[in-house]
């Protein structure tokens, strides 16, 4: 409630502030405003599975849907040359949202001082930096695809942190050496079949390593975050395992505690490359997510995309992955025949951040201008029966299923 | 037989006069006159116009001055600089803008504006056709010579 309370105090000073920028900075240019833009349609061939751009959407696309929503957005940016070394940037993108608020549309709020050309601090909500694109994955016509790939960024809920970050640049080797370290809190959506769970997360301490040399570019990124919040479903199982006596459940209440998520530390890693020669472009980065809590079990993904350029047109093949451990329910001495909805409620529990699929992904992207660019990309995803976190099942079945997935993205900036 | 003569001569000077008139006129990377710097490499004016280390060798900060929109002259600085078409190196910038990693660069609407916004200001760094260099000017790299 105070998190709540802080973040919509802190947007209502940004937008006075903002608004008082205009009145007094227009005149003098400091002021410049810019945005980012996308329409996407989305068809896809599932008639279980929803495509989502990502865990926090509650609203899937199934055969026969043409969705508009998954990925049209409209960012816009406002930022106030205080002076040579002190800026403040707001961000507001809007977009479809489970949950809508002034909050959520804030995507970035923050000062900025450049103590010289080594050193930069910023104070407010920024972009996290969790994995290679979670900064500017929704600014599509910043990269080549349609979409970063699920495998990774479909895990990813949140686009934003309060807190701090500081940045040190330094020359050598021929190309920059980049170091950033950052902390703060974060809040956002996680959704299923019928519920929509707030996610907030707090403690993070997160770093991130780069050696930029123009033609190629390595990064290293690790984060570690403390969840702040219990979310209600587990709640609800944890009331109701921690009751039942021994004989039904032995150590019922210990099993109860370890699905409680308040308070455990999880852990985001990734390791990333480009290397662009001629005309073409290579990419791959790996991933991993760990936790001190059995309910977000260890995720590996990755991907690798190579894309060439002829003219304003560019053709690409992506292939990304996920995968992790299922649960499968096997606690000694419970009494399965008498518990089977509690055991049904706890595997669904357990596999709810689970993910397990593969995409190959063939795409054209097109510049129609040096600021408008259209993608078409198709998607073939395999989906097991273990793993369905980045899609809405409609069923209580998990089966494995090849989907085909189209998106048509038309992308800009001003 | 002279007529003939006449027109191949006519001919080879218009082929000459088209070769001259479409060859591109080098573009030279300028600084104030009282920047200490006297000269960039090559990987360091990449660093400093794609928003990777904005500074001089000497690491004072730089102000890049960039042309509006899609000017003839930026379009081939970004082709001799890097060899990317403008609308990859305005989607690289993008990441950088809207991710609020960098601040955007100084933007002048002409030629013009762009010499006078550097001659006033020590720490700003832009590019001009060669023709347009000034003895108020400081050029630390020509492109396209």
């Amino acid at each position: 409630m105070f998190l709540e309370q802080r973040n919509n105090l802190f947007c209502i000073f940004l937008l006075i502030f903002a608004s008082h920028a205009t009145a007094n900075e227009i005149a003098s240019s400091k002021l410049k405003f810019s945005g980012f833009a996308t329409i996407g349609v989305v068809i896809s061939d599932s008639d279980q599975y929803g495509y989502r751009k990502d865990v926090s959407s509650d609203e899937g696309v199934y055969s026969g849907e043409v969705d508009f929503k998954q990925h049209s957005l409209l960012g816009l940016q406002a930022n106030w040359f205080i002076s040579s070394n002190f800026d403040a940037v707001y961000q507001g993108v809007l977009r479809d949202l489970a949950e809508p608020s002034l909050d959520r549309y804030t995507t970035q709020a923050f000062l900025r001082y450049e103590v010289n050309a080594n050193w930069s601090v910023r104070v407010g909500r920024t972009a996290p930096d969790l994995f290679l694109l979670t900064e500017y994955r929704d600014i599509d016509f910043s990269y080549i695809w349609a979409t970063a790939p699920n495998e990774i960024y479909g895990i990813i809920p949140y686009r934003s942190i309060d807190g701090v970050d500081a940045t040190y640049s330094q020359r050598g080797f021929g190309g920059v050496f980049k170091t950033k370290l950052f902390t703060g809190s974060s809040e956002a959506e996680i959704s299923g079949k019928s519920t929509v769970e707030a996610v907030k997360i707090e403690n993070i301490m997160g770093g991130s390593l780069s050696f930029d040399h123009f033609n190629w570019v390595i990064q290293a990124k690790h984060s570690q975050v403390e969840i702040a919040n219990e979310p209600s479903s587990n709640t609800f199982l944890v009331e109701n395992i921690s009751q039942l006596p021994d004989f039904l459940w032995p150590n019922s209440l210990a099993f109860a505690q370890s699905l409680l998520l308040k308070g455990k530390k999880v852990n985001y890693s990734s390791v990333s490359s480009q290397y662009q020669w001629n005309n073409w472009l290579a990419s791959a980065e790996l991933s991993k997510i760990n936790s001190e809590s059995d309910v977000i079990p260890k995720i590996t993904s990755g991907y690798a995309a190579l894309s060439y350029q002829f003219n304003a047109h560019q053709l690409y093949g992506i292939y990304a992955f996920t995968d992790s451990n299922h649960y499968v329910f096997n606690e000694p001495g419970v009494n399965e025949a008498a518990l089977g909805e509690l055991i049904h409620g706890t595997t669904e529990l357990m596999n709810f951040y689970v993910p397990n699929q593969q995409t190959i992904s063939l795409g054209w992207r097109c510049d129609i201008s040096n600021d408008i660019a259209s993608t078409l990309q198709w998607n073939y995803t395999k989906i097991a029966d273990t793993g369905r976190l980045l899609w809405l099942n409609k069923s209580d079945n998990n089966v494995a299923e090849n989907v085909n997935t189209f998106l048509l993205t038309l992308s800009m900036v001003f | 037989m002279k007529k003939f003569n006449q027109v191949v001569t006519i001919l080879l000077l218009l082929i000459l006069f088209i070769v001259f008139a479409q060859a591109e006129e080098p573009l030279a990377v300028v600084v104030n006159k009282a920047n200490p710097v006297d000269e960039l490499s090559r990987s360091e004016l990449i660093d400093l116009f794609m928003g990777k280390y904005v500074a001089f060798p000497n690491d004072v900060k730089a102000i890049p001055v960039e042309l509006n929109g899609d000017h003839k002259i930026k379009i081939d600085f970004y082709r001799y600089l890097v060899g990317m078409p403008l609308s990859r190196v305005n989607a690289y910038w993008s990441r950088l803008r809207f991710t609020g990693r960098k601040r955007a660069a100084v933007f002048k609407s002409n030629e013009n504006d762009l010499i006078a916004f550097i001659i006033a200001n020590e720490l700003a760094i832009g590019y001009v056709p060669q023709s347009l260099i000034t003895e108020d000017l400081k050029v630390v790299y020509i492109l396209n010579e």
